[in-house]
């Protein structure tokens, strides 16, 4: 198999004392961004961004990629000891994960957590190493219709599949893609929305705003709730971590049904949030002791958890053969591409082989790491979390803005990334989605060029984004998915007689 | 979350409720769509013979934007079950305040002193007043952790960020 050979150059690549050592680092750096709050996947490997500009490419992936997975385990630690999800995907994981550590059984269900997370990121690894390559080779025959199509795809899921009121996921998108558009026009040179701002030129660095929006604004709405904590201590025990081993396979079938959803959902852009959620509620729906759910229950721990990480690994998979981040921290990663001066995009996997692969085989390897590594240092982290976020939050915020000026070495960056912090702040207090917004940030640019080269190519003939099969079909489902939700009701309409399933009405 | 609070506890003092402040950003994104349209029309929205102009796509998102969030002052002005939610109260935007005067304070102070010494400010300030913390553990860790930083970036990494007079005097 040629996966398995270019996965075998990958580890070839991996296996040298200085990225072994990176691993190591990016992992601990990970799992304290994981722990801390105000802290998460996106803004954390954001942050640390500017660490790996002195890097070559391959070292920084595996670096940042490092830092996502630690940020991954580390939110279970959060869950579980001290009921705080440390991420909004490990939210579910508090549900029994802290009655569990309240029954004195913390061991186990860090142990289950933990576990759960390496099962469900090594089937969506699995699925990326013979998946990506067939998708990239696909995409090759991509023109600019078909990426069009694909960029409008990935906006009209967001509108069609949010949860949060489609006006406010459109406002989300929209100010994104606006914001990817200041700047210096790369067609005709003409300046786009600078208003006389000479630092606008070269546009608003997507990083900038990604640190501002999930950084600054976490950090401000962390302080407003005045948080204490109070947890539970826990130490591993390595008989524990047998015991709870050896009673996994009982639960094969959530692993592997949580794992499936985690993968399905990672890929679409509605993320390892909602996956986790979503596998939670299947696993209840499914268990023979259904009661038990809530009050810690092993199953409770292992479903979400399993489907978190499965989602946060499977959002990896449009990134590389598409160029289309599944999620936040994909985004960041892919604009951490740019930097680095790689083009995203199926291309990737003929041009820079072993960058692709040494990020392949570093999944597998962080992830067993990243495995052993939480096991050992559960007490040290969960004694971080009594540092007083007095202390915490300053270092915090000279690390965003030190992110945000290494950029592009620009004190004006650092304001905007303020800027974006307040409007953060503000935006998700009201429930606007943070997420299409810097997908839109970061895809912006190549929609629209997209969309130029494509009318370029029919003489200005939009229906040519029709014509071809597959664009057409892409498009088609776009246009599906963004109007979902009239859709769905007029079809309930017509045909089961119940009432449609629109909004509420609201309140006389 | 907010409604819990505010009917747990009533007694405190609200600074804002959610639908003045839904209906001033819908307002002022709606705003910002109409300048940004003005902007777009100005450099030319319209279609050349090889294709849109530079203007056209902003314009359109423009426009989008301006539909969008005139809906959602439509809907903000309607729903009047948010006119109770709280969006943040006195004591909460205090708290945030606090944070953020000394967080553009920073910023300010990383011109004029470096990056190393304005974060080691921003870490005592945030002890001492915020946190109440003792004066010789602030002081320890704000010079720990700009020096630790300090080594991290500008000697290991290799990533140089702005410095003042003090590293200057050290001769760096």
């Amino acid at each position: 198999m040629e996966a398995l050979q270019s996965l075998m150059q990958g580890f070839a690549i991996l296996l040298t004392f200085d990225k072994l050592s990176l691993m190591v680092i990016g992992i601990l750096a990970g799992i304290l961004v994981g722990v801390l709050p105000g802290l998460g996947g996106p803004n954390g490997v954001a942050i640390l961004l500017p660490l790996t500009f002195g890097m070559d490419p391959t070292s920084a992936i595996v670096f940042l990629s490092c830092i996502y997975w630690g940020a991954l385990f580390g939110g279970a630690i959060t869950s579980i000891l001290f009921n705080i999800p440390g991420e909004a995907w490990s939210v579910a994981t508090t549900f029994d994960g802290h009655p569990m550590a309240q029954n004195g059984q913390a061991a186990e269900a860090l142990t289950a957590a933990f576990t759960a997370s390496f099962f469900g990121s090594l089937v969506a690894v699995l699925l990326i190493t013979f998946l990506a390559p067939s998708i990239a080779s696909f995409a090759l025959k991509f023109g600019p219709p078909e990426f069009f199509a694909v960029y409008f795809l990935t906006f009209c899921t967001f509108v069609g599949l949010g949860k949060e009121p489609k006006h406010k996921v459109i406002v989300a998108l929209v100010v994104g893609l606006l914001f990817g558009g200041i700047g210096m026009d790369t067609v005709s040179g003409e300046l786009r929305m600078t208003f006389g701002f000479v630092e606008l030129l070269k546009g608003v660095d997507f990083l900038v705003a990604v640190i501002g929006l999930f950084g600054i604004s976490e950090i401000l709405l962390t302080i407003e709730q005045k948080l204490a904590f109070h947890g539970k201590e826990a130490r591993i025990r390595l008989s524990t971590v047998w015991r709870t081993w050896l009673s996994l396979p009982r639960y094969w079938a959530t692993l592997l049904r949580s794992s499936a959803i985690g993968c399905w959902l990672g890929v679409t852009p509605g993320g390892a949030i909602a996956a986790s959620f979503m596998s939670y509620n299947v696993a209840k729906q499914f268990s023979k002791n259904k009661d038990s759910f809530g009050k810690g229950q092993i199953e409770g721990v292992l479903a979400p958890e399993t489907a978190a990480h499965a989602a946060g690994t499977a959002a990896l998979l449009p990134m590389l053969a598409l160029g289309i981040p599944g999620s936040g921290t994909a985004a960041v990663l892919l604009g951490g591409l740019l930097v680095w001066g790689l083009q995203p995009g199926p291309l990737l996997f003929v041009e820079h082989k072993e960058f692709v692969w040494g990020l392949i085989a570093s999944m597998y390897l962080g992830n067993l790491v990243g495995l052993v590594i939480v096991l050992a240092t559960v007490p040290l982290f969960a004694a971080v979390l009594r540092v007083p976020f007095t202390i915490i939050a300053p270092m915090i915020i000279a690390f965003c803005a030190i992110g945000a000026y290494a950029v592009e070495n620009s004190l004006f960056d650092v304001w905007v990334m303020l800027v974006f912090g307040i409007v953060g702040y503000v935006f998700k207090k009201l429930d606007y989605p943070l997420a299409p917004m810097t997908l839109a940030l970061v895809l912006g640019d190549r929609a629209e060029d997209a969309f130029r080269q494509t009318m370029v190519g029919s003489y200005g003939d939009v229906t040519v984004l029709f014509k071809s099969p597959l664009s057409g079909t892409i498009m088609l489902i776009g246009l599906l998915l963004l109007f979902w939700g009239p859709l769905a009701s007029g079809a309930s309409r017509l045909f089961g007689r119940g009432r449609p399933a629109s909004e509420p009405r609201p309140v006389e | 979350m907010s409604e819990e609070t505010s009917e747990a506890d009533s007694a405190r003092k609200v600074a804002a409720y959610v639908r003045p402040v839904d209906l001033v950003t819908s307002a002022l994104l709606l705003t910002a769509g109409f300048v940004l349209a003005l902007d777009n029309w100005r450099i030319g929205a319209g279609w050349a013979s090889d294709g849109p102009r530079p203007g056209f796509f902003p314009f359109g998102l423009a426009v989008i934007l301006m539909v969008a969030s005139a809906w959602g002052l439509f809907t903000a002005a309607r729903d009047r079950s948010a006119a109770r939610e709280v969006f943040v109260e006195t004591e909460s935007l205090k708290r945030v305040f606090q944070v953020l005067v000394p967080t553009i304070l920073f910023v300010v102070g990383i011109k004029y002193a470096g990056l190393y010494a304005s974060s080691a400010l921003l870490i005592f300030v945030f002890m001492t007043w915020l946190g109440r913390l003792g004066l010789v553990s602030s002081v320890l860790t704000s010079l720990g952790f700009a020096a630790v930083i300090f080594w991290m970036f500008e000697i290991q990494f290799r990533v140089l960020l702005p410095k003042g007079p003090i590293e200057a005097w050290l001769g760096f």
